[in-house]
């Protein structure tokens, strides 16, 4: 009779970018700052393109989301969608 | 020339209900999001097409086919509760999917598939109403072009 394994947690990809980041920060404001600011600056960087993917769950683009919204306000209140007398 | 513009808006409007469920959806993107997305713009694309025809041709419209006039009025009072339910169902999913994505322990897949579930229900009545609108411009044939 065999047993499943216990099922392993997913990793948390932005959870340990902060943790690199938070380990780096000390680093890069004392005497080695020439050496890890630019590292810093590197996950910083990293950490925002993980950011932005997540963020671009569907098809549109938050600045294609606000152009649609201004776009159905518009049509909302134009007379065309207005009930005609 | 205005009723033949009108005609070929209504083709592409007809070709693209088609087509949206066949369309792909690009890797990370999420499926459930995306469709609706589509739908939702096909249906009030659709719903705009028919509101700017009456608005554009009513005196020709109106005595030709009985009943249109109450039909389009119909719609433009149910469709405005119906896009902004299924708008707002949207972003509601959209951020829970992304704050699902950052950190699943902050929402769970059961909360997620409730607001998929939602959003499906409003999506459907938008989609609905947008068919109801390109059946009642169908019975208008541009004038004869």
């Amino acid at each position: 009779m065999s047993s499943n394994p216990p099922a392993q947690p997913a990793p948390n990809w932005t959870e340990m970018w902060m943790n690199l980041l938070l380990a780096l920060a000390p680093l890069a404001a004392g005497p080695y700052a020439l050496v890890f600011a630019p590292l810093l600056a590197l996950v910083m960087a990293t950490i925002d393109v993980i950011k932005g993917a997540l963020a671009q769950t569907g098809e549109l683009t938050p600045e294609e989301v606000a152009t649609f919204d201004a776009w159905l306000a518009e049509r909302k209140a134009s007379p065309e969608w207005q009930v005609r007398i | 020339m205005r009723h033949m513009k009108a005609g070929i808006a209504i083709m592409a409007l007809l070709v693209a209900v088609l087509f949206t469920a066949c369309a792909t959806v690009a890797p990370g993107n999420d499926p459930v999001l995306v469709n609706a997305e589509r739908n939702l713009n096909v249906a009030v694309k659709s719903l705009d097409a028919l509101f700017a025809t009456d608005y554009e041709n009513w005196q020709v419209i109106d005595p030709a086919i009985p009943g249109w006039k109450a039909a389009v009025n119909a719609l433009r009072i149910a469709a405005p509760p119906v896009i902004d339910a299924a708008d707002g169902s949207i972003k509601a999913y959209r951020a829970a999917l992304a704050l699902y994505r950052v950190d699943p322990t902050q929402i769970t897949q059961e909360q997620l598939n409730g607001l998929a579930t939602d959003l499906g229900t409003k999506i459907v009545a938008a989609v609905n109403l947008g068919k109801q609108a390109m059946a009642v411009i169908a019975q208008w044939n541009g004038g004869g072009k």
